[in-house]
């Protein structure tokens, strides 16, 4: 598969602090990926390093064919963590601007901005100084001025902080049509929800390490199965239950227990589920949950988070 | 268009629009405007104070110091009218007023200034007299003591019947004036009356000693003729307003280009701090390269300067070719002539360039203009130096300390101008440019790099940790 980016054995260093070590990945022309990893984990300075904005300290970078983002920053959009647009300037000024910094003319720029304003359900907001806009507007415009020059590579870091959940889906919306129209998605975020939701492929870093690459799927394998059990039961009766790993007990609001048991890869459970029912423990609730991206994210990141 | 003029053209039109900025072209014009014309319209509309004098000196004082006061109106609406004619037709309508005064007193003034500008004379008006002198009261007349005479003129005064009493006592060499006056801080008549009682003293007592009137007055008139000279002049010798107007020149030309920089240094300063903290920067530098943000935005800044600077040429040419076509006409030839209006825009361009590069770089390092304040104290501290030096510069332009603080690059673009009455030697106008050019480059180099270490930066940053920041070898 082809890759729009391309890491090998990248690191940033300021002075004694080791923000990135020797991260290498693919990121892959096309398709979205997910760049997860807990605050502090040198997602910003890796995707800085990426647009050219910061030098690696070591390692070599490949945008686009390119060993230097800058040369073809006319292809890349960028949305960076913390936003912000020209407060006086309206969202057709702003956008048209900014795709013609990307080399856009200002005509072309200008029709393109109301064209996506429109389609985002903008069209009334167009001439409206950006300071009277809502949040989720805002960030909305802030997208479109990444996107009007219709870049091959569209880097986007934490794009969905600070937005309410109905912003957030129209956001996943607007990503997936992006991917559609072939262009390559690199998103970081630490919220799983939108990475599970979206990504053909998921980097995780931890404390400046790639701690893993690949698929959703793989990525949730990482993370054991859980049985969790609900009742009138102890821990001492869900430890004494065959085929069941390490259990965790919370008791419930409304009297009772909540167990949370692993799953070893070998079982499947139905030898705990017959024991349990043998001996007429009281259960409420008997659910075999899979792992998600979260709880593996937890198990990759583990001390390092 | 490339990206450093479309990030240029942004920044110029994203000021130019606002009220705010058209409001900043007004005020400079308004406050000198009003600070020019706030005394002559209060000396205009100020009511000529009501004047009563007690004489019990028994010598007659008292009818001679009012014709004093009137004979001292009469002169400076005669200076007024010499100085109108100055402004209005130049030094040779002056000549030509004074001499048809001496001759036929004030019409034959007002017909001299009309032959060189009519409208002039017509619009001319004396200065409004700054006292009439009135009869004083039957009891003040009736009084035979200064403290019977007090008693009359503090009534006289607190019931406002008059604005002041003099009463003046005592004899020959040993007058008293007590001045008694409804203006508590300074009494406005109280120098006249001083100098004019003080007049009579002397004349009387060089009468006394005999010395005839006729002799004194020869005596009062007596002036030298005065040739203010030097090789300097445009006419080899002879100095004229135009030789003089240089060192006004050069004075204002160093306040308006010290004002120019650090107005559009700190608009740029402002831009670049409010693209910082809501990190529009960073959006920026994934588009275009520093220097291409930077020079984006110098260039724009530059334009509004500009703009503000045409302006208020414009309407500073217009009011002067208005109101004094005589100054207007040396102020052409002093800028143009010789070619000065090049002279103060190297200056200008690199003064500009020095302050306006070096608070960008600054800027890329605030997130807020409390941030900005504790960078830029020094650098402001400085910026105050040449100011207390360009006044001097006026009656010392060849001052030794002024020609060593010219040579210092952030002084350079301030003092140089100052300093063009003196004309200073070629070598410092060339060895000066060549130095400051070389500053200003310098410091745009620092502050591309301050800038896009700034610009990528977090947190509080104090001048230490800036420079720390900036010279760091970054790994790579």
């Amino acid at each position: 598969m082809v890759s729009a980016v391309s890491l090998e054995g990248v690191s940033k260093t300021y002075d004694d602090f080791h923000a990135v070590q020797d991260v290498s990945f693919e990121v892959p022309a096309g398709r979205i990926t997910g760049f997860l990893g807990p605050n502090g984990a040198g997602k910003t300075s890796t995707i800085r390093m990426i647009l050219g904005l910061l030098p690696v300290s070591a390692g070599r970078i490949t945008v686009l064919g390119a060993g230097d983002a800058t040369k073809v920053h006319e292809r890349i959009g960028f949305l960076p963590e913390e936003r912000g647009l020209y407060k006086r300037m309206t969202p057709i000024d702003a956008i048209a601007f900014f795709a013609g910094l990307k080399g856009v003319p200002e005509a072309e720029g200008r029709k393109r901005a109301r064209a996506m304003l429109e389609a985002q359900g903008l069209g009334f907001a167009m001439k409206r100084p950006i300071k009277d806009l809502s949040k989720g507007m805002a960030q909305k415009v802030q997208l479109i001025s990444a996107l009007a020059h219709e870049p091959e590579l569209v880097v986007l870091d934490e794009p969905f902080s600070g937005l309410d959940p109905v912003n957030q889906q129209a956001l996943e919306t607007m990503i997936r049509d992006i991917a559609a129209r072939g262009a390559t998605v690199l998103f970081s975020t630490h919220v799983m929800q939108h990475a599970e939701r979206l990504c053909d492929k998921v980097v995780l870093m931890a404390r400046g390490r790639k701690v893993f690459d690949g698929d959703v799927a793989t990525a949730r394998r990482a993370a054991p199965r859980a049985l969790v059990l609900e009742g009138e039961l102890s821990a001492e009766q869900v430890m004494a239950l065959p085929g069941l790993g390490a259990v965790t007990s919370e008791p419930l609001p409304d009297g009772g227990w909540r167990h949370v048991a692993v799953l070893p890869e070998t079982s499947a459970g139905q030898d705990a589920l017959k024991a349990a029912f043998a001996r007429d423990l009281a259960l409420r609730r008997f659910e075999l949950k899979e792992p998600s991206l979260h709880d593996a994210f937890i198990v990759l990141t583990g001390d390092r988070a | 268009m490339s990206r450093l003029l479309k990030i240029a053209r942004r920044e110029y039109l994203a000021y130019v629009r606002t009220v705010g900025f058209w409001l900043s072209i007004i005020a400079l014009p308004l406050v000198i405007g009003v600070s020019a014309t706030a005394p002559l319209m209060m000396m205009k509309t100020a009511k000529p104070e009501r004047l009563a004098i007690i004489d019990l000196t028994g010598q007659n004082l008292g009818p001679a110091v009012a014709k004093a006061i009137v004979e001292d109106q009469s002169r400076a609406s005669a200076r007024a009218l010499r100085a109108a004619a100055l402004s209005a037709a130049g030094p040779k309508a002056q000549e030509a007023v004074g001499k048809a005064q001496a001759k036929g007193g004030e019409a034959a003034g007002r017909e001299a200034l009309a032959a060189f500008n009519p409208t002039a004379a017509a619009r001319f008006k004396p200065p409004r007299a700054k006292a009439i002198v009135l009869p004083a009261s039957p009891q003040a007349q009736a009084a035979a003591t200064p403290r019977e005479a007090g008693l009359v003129a503090r009534r006289d005064v607190a019931d406002k019947r008059l604005d002041s009493v003099l009463i003046l006592s005592g004899r020959d060499d040993a007058v008293v004036m007590d001045l008694w006056s409804r203006n508590l801080g300074a009494p406005v008549l109280e120098n006249d009356l001083r100098q004019a009682v003080s007049g009579l003293m002397r004349e009387r007592a060089l009468a006394r000693a005999g010395v005839s009137a006729q002799v004194l007055k020869a005596a009062d008139g007596l002036k030298p003729a005065f040739n203010s000279l030097s090789p300097k002049a445009a006419s080899g010798e002879k100095v004229s307003l135009r030789d003089r107007l240089p060192a006004i020149v050069g004075f204002a030309a160093g306040m308006l280009l010290w004002s120019m920089v650090l107005t559009g240094a700190s608009i740029l300063l402002n831009s670049v701090i409010e693209e910082k903290s809501s990190k529009i920067l960073e959006v920026l530098l994934s588009s275009a390269s520093v220097p291409e943000i930077m020079g984006g935005k110098i260039l724009g800044v530059a334009g509004l300067t500009l703009t503000v600077l045409g302006i208020w040429a414009m309407a500073g040419w217009l009011a002067l070719i208005n109101f004094a076509p005589g100054l207007a006409g040396d102020l052409a030839a002093v800028l143009l002539g010789k070619g000065l209006v090049f002279y103060f825009g190297a200056y200008l361009v690199g003064g500009y360039l020095m302050y306006a590069a070096l608070f960008a770089g600054i800027g890329a390092f605030c997130e807020s203009q409390r941030d900005a304040q504790t960078l830029l104290g020094p650098i402001m501290m400085v910026m105050t130096i040449p100011v207390v030096f360009m006044s001097q510069a006026i009656r010392s332009p060849d001052a030794p300390i002024l020609s060593a603080l010219s040579w210092f690059p952030p002084f350079t673009p301030f003092l140089m101008p100052a300093r063009i009455a003196s004309d200073p030697p070629l070598v410092q106008v060339v060895g000066t440019t060549v130095l400051m050019a070389a500053t200003v480059a310098a410091i745009i180099a620092f502050s591309t790099r301050a800038f896009h270490v700034g610009a990528l930066a977090t947190g509080k940053v104090n001048l230490k940790t800036l420079i720390g920041l900036i010279l760091r070898k970054q790994a790579g």
